[in-house]
């Protein structure tokens, strides 16, 4: 019987560490580490690590959520949006006498129905990701200002702002705790589970993921609203931080989000990055930032290089899709 | 003699050799086209049953029907004697009826595992999936087809045929019993065939039934036990493979005698052959093209036959412009073309219609004039404007003059059949009114009946003092329908033959690198 001819010989043990994806994307994390290290007096030090990795953690938690999403092929650019609402969804609640728990529980439930605003619009009526999710931006900061009046909440409790401000063992701040937590949930989901492998497929040939039997519709709904509670949460959370509810928060974060996430190693045409990678993406980023401060760069550099790793994520998507 | 059975099933034969899968009087019709009409086949276990006819004959949409991505208007499926309803690829996955594509989407950045699993873990679940374990089942999966294949490698590094054999396995991975080959060989190299049909022989042996749903005779003649021809949406002769011939089948397709595409090389023989009309000379590129130099005569058509990344392909791009080359020339009637302008290649009188015609050459959503016009429309329009009527006629006229099967000028070239969006490339180009004709592939995924329309079309202009430079898959139809030869191997050329002296085995030997002396063309 006729061997079907192989091009390349068998390569039994070719996921050396070395090979991984995620070292490419650590790499510059190092270099800007060690350079920081020397040109920034105050970057070393226990109370500076911490607070830049305070710093990345909200973003941070929506940055896997939009992992997901760009996983599947899609966009979620009213993220931001939905950061600022649930917060103050969540404030409103509290102020207004709901326990802490339960009204941060109704909030997420609000971010998830953005999700699967999202959802619906992308998968029954089939338009495209970016044109539905630029729209639910303004459609859901406006609401973040309707139910506000513009004004912002104060007196939020205490048990609150903890998740924000509280730190665990007085050294490590609460919000990196849930940034670890739902980025190791993520990377196992992604990795080891049913779901994660149809997000990846969803993403990487959708008429094959639909031949197959895969309920991509489905599987594109799960993608949005897991992205939109994410955001739920890392806007919560964020707003805990800053212990007063502004509709105006979080504007413009959804790109260093979408950034960092190029940045770690996803494809905006779907099926590629992971976990690691993103978590990498946006400390990259957050390091960037934080050097700029700690070399006394006013906000308007600040602001021009998130312009600029914005350009270099989109940069580094263009090339690696044309290596293939 | 042939046999054609009646549509109803003899049942005294089922008693014989039990019916896998019956399809009773399936119908079902599309805005304008009536797709399937009143269809009825019976699929006997444990045989490949060949389902041939030409494009539009209704074989894709019989195919999704089969695999419950396209719903039936009327009719029965009996699957193992009991009624069944597939109403998506989950239904049918259930049933153990499994769809090889003809475009097989993959996950190309997945791995080999993960795209042979897929329909196993169809179910959106937050269930463990197991790598080690699905790894080792899809390693013995692909053991038992003798193909040596890490499940770990992503798809990306391998060859199409590779491609081909993950595609089958994710068929089979499922427990199965009928699979259903969607024109299986179109995405195949020719050498890789003879392992390809071992593996479907391998697959009946092993008990399974098979579909096979393609246009190319020969494989379906190497491979089949009966043949069911469709026609225009009718199923219109059912037959033993060892009661008919190649030739019979063909006739009953296309539904009349088609000639031969044999070429009148007596008219292209007059004075006006002496006159050389395009002149390559030491074309280099990389890689890609390797010091090729090649001589085209008026009333000429030149094959380039070559294997995938021969540089053939390269070649006729070079020639009209859309490929940067780092040395040589090209004269065309004398003058010298400028490097790497599809422009210069366009005025100066080249056509060149590329080989995927979806992503090069039409634009789909544009109607059948349109497309026509789209070279010319410097030409149509006066003082920047379109004029509409321009469109109009230049698209009448070569509707006419091609055959072209549309409702109007203006119908989107996406209802159109694979031949029809083949002409209307090739219309498009004969608008320019050129001298030389540049054709990739040109009847590649087209049918029998076009495929000779579209010779015919190609030699009327040749006559006309033009000449024509083509690329194949097929080598028979290079053999029968040019008049030279000329083999590519690796960006050389290895061979310039008369296609009259040729054989099929010798332009083997010449495009696999067999051949040594390097002829100059």
């Amino acid at each position: 019987m006729g061997r079907v001819e192989v091009g390349e010989s068998r390569k039994r043990k070719s996921i050396s560490i070395l090979r991984a994806k995620e070292v490419g994307v650590l790499l510059p994390l190092v270099v800007l580490f060690i350079t920081l290290v020397f040109l920034a007096q105050n970057f070393l030090t226990k109370d500076n690590i911490f607070s830049v990795l305070r710093a990345v953690s909200f973003e941070g938690i929506v940055a896997i959520g939009m992992l997901i999403v760009m996983l599947t092929g899609g966009l979620d650019l009213s993220v931001a949006s939905n950061m600022a609402l649930t917060g103050i969804l969540a404030s409103i609640f509290m102020t207004n006498g709901l326990p802490t728990f339960v009204s941060i529980v109704l909030a997420l439930v609000g971010s998830a129905c953005v999700g699967l605003m999202n959802g619906f619009l992308i998968n029954k009526i089939k338009l495209g990701a970016i044109i539905v999710t630029l729209g639910m931006l303004s459609v859901v900061r406006g609401l973040a200002y309707i139910v506000t009046q513009g004004m912002p909440i104060v007196d939020l409790p205490s048990n609150f702002t903890f998740l924000g401000q509280g730190l665990i063992g007085g050294l490590v701040p609460v919000p990196i705790l849930f940034f670890v937590v739902i980025s190791a949930i993520c990377h196992f989901m992604l990795k080891y589970t049913v779901l994660g492998y149809h997000f990846f497929s969803v993403g990487g040939n959708e008429t094959a993921s639909r031949y197959s039997g895969i309920n991509v519709e489905r599987v594109r709904y799960f993608s949005y609203i897991i992205c939109s509670v994410f955001a739920g949460i890392g806007g919560i959370l964020l707003i805990a931080r800053l212990g007063v509810a502004q509709p105006s928060i979080a504007v413009g974060y959804e790109l260093s989000i979408i950034a960092a996430v190029i940045i770690g190693g996803a494809s905006l045409q779907g099926g590629e990055g992971s976990v690691l990678g993103s978590v990498i993406g946006v400390l990259i980023i957050g390091v960037i930032r934080n050097g700029l401060v700690l070399m006394n760069i006013g906000g308007f550099y600040i602001q021009f290089a998130n312009g600029m790793m914005i350009l270099a994520a989109v940069i580094i998507n263009r090339l690696r899709s044309l290596r293939q | 003699m042939i046999l054609l059975c009646s549509n109803n099933t003899d049942r005294d034969s089922e008693t014989l050799m039990p019916t896998l899968i019956e399809f009773k009087n399936i119908s079902k019709s599309f805005p304008g086209v009536q797709a399937l009409d009143d269809v009825s086949i019976s699929v006997e276990r444990n045989t490949i049953h060949a389902l041939v006819g030409e494009n539009g004959a209704g074989k894709t949409t019989f195919i999704k029907i089969c695999g419950g991505l396209e719903a039936k208007d009327s009719g029965d499926i009996f699957y193992k004697e009991k009624e069944v309803f597939v109403r998506n690829a989950h239904d049918a996955k259930k049933l153990g009826i499994s769809i090889v594509h003809q475009h097989f989407p993959q996950c190309l950045k997945m791995t080999v595992a993960q795209n042979i699993f897929m329909p196993e873990y169809s179910e959106t679940t937050l269930r463990l999936m197991n790598w080690k374990t699905i790894n080792r089942k899809a390693d013995v999966l692909l053991q038992n087809f003798g193909v040596d294949l890490a499940p770990e490698m992503p798809l990306k590094n391998l060859t199409i045929a590779q491609r081909q054999v993950v595609e089958i396995c994710k068929a089979i991975a499922m427990d199965v019993d009928l699979i259903i080959m969607d024109e299986p060989t179109s995405a195949l190299p020719l050498r890789e065939l003879h392992s390809f049909f071992d593996i479907i022989k391998r697959l009946k042996e092993s008990g399974m039934t098979i579909i096979y749903v393609s246009h190319k005779l020969d494989e379906i003649f190497s491979v089949a036990d009966v043949i069911t021809v469709l026609r225009d949406g009718k199923e219109v002769a059912t037959v033993p493979k060892k009661d008919t011939t190649p030739s019979e089948i063909a006739t009953i397709m296309v539904g009349r005698r088609i000639e031969e595409f044999e070429r009148n090389t007596e008219a292209g023989k007059t004075a006006a052959r002496a006159k050389t009309l395009l002149k390559v000379d030491g074309l280099k590129k990389g890689q890609i093209l390797n010091n090729v130099s090649l001589d085209v005569k008026v009333g000429e058509i030149v094959g380039l036959a070559g294997l995938q990344g021969s540089g053939c392909s390269e070649l006729l791009k070079a020639i009209f412009g859309f490929e940067q080359f780092e040395a040589g020339s090209i004269v065309l009637n004398g003058r010298k073309l400028e490097i790497g302008s599809s422009r210069a290649g366009i005025e100066a009188g080249i056509a060149y219609v590329p080989t995927d015609r979806h992503r090069e050459g039409l634009n789909l959503i544009m109607s059948v004039g349109e497309n026509i016009a789209l070279a010319e429309f410097m030409k149509l329009s006066r003082m920047g404007i379109l004029w509409k009527k321009n469109i109009e006629s230049i698209g009448l006229k070569y509707i006419e003059r091609l055959g072209i099967k549309t409702q109007s000028v203006w119908e989107s070239v996406n209802y159109l059949s694979g031949g029809n969006q083949q002409k209307v490339v090739i219309g498009k180009w004969l608008a320019t009114e050129p001298l030389l004709l540049l054709l990739d592939d040109p009847t590649r995924g087209v049918d029998v009946g076009a495929k000779a329309e579209i010779h015919k079309i190609v030699q009327s202009i040749v006559v006309e003092g033009r000449a024509c430079i083509m690329t194949s898959s097929e080598f028979p139809e290079l053999l029968s329908f040019c008049d030279r030869i000329v083999t590519m191997y690796k960006g050389s050329i290895t061979g310039n033959f008369a296609a009259k002296e040729v054989t099929e085995d010798t332009i083997m030997h010449y495009i696999t690198g067999a051949g040594e002396t390097s002829v100059r063309g």
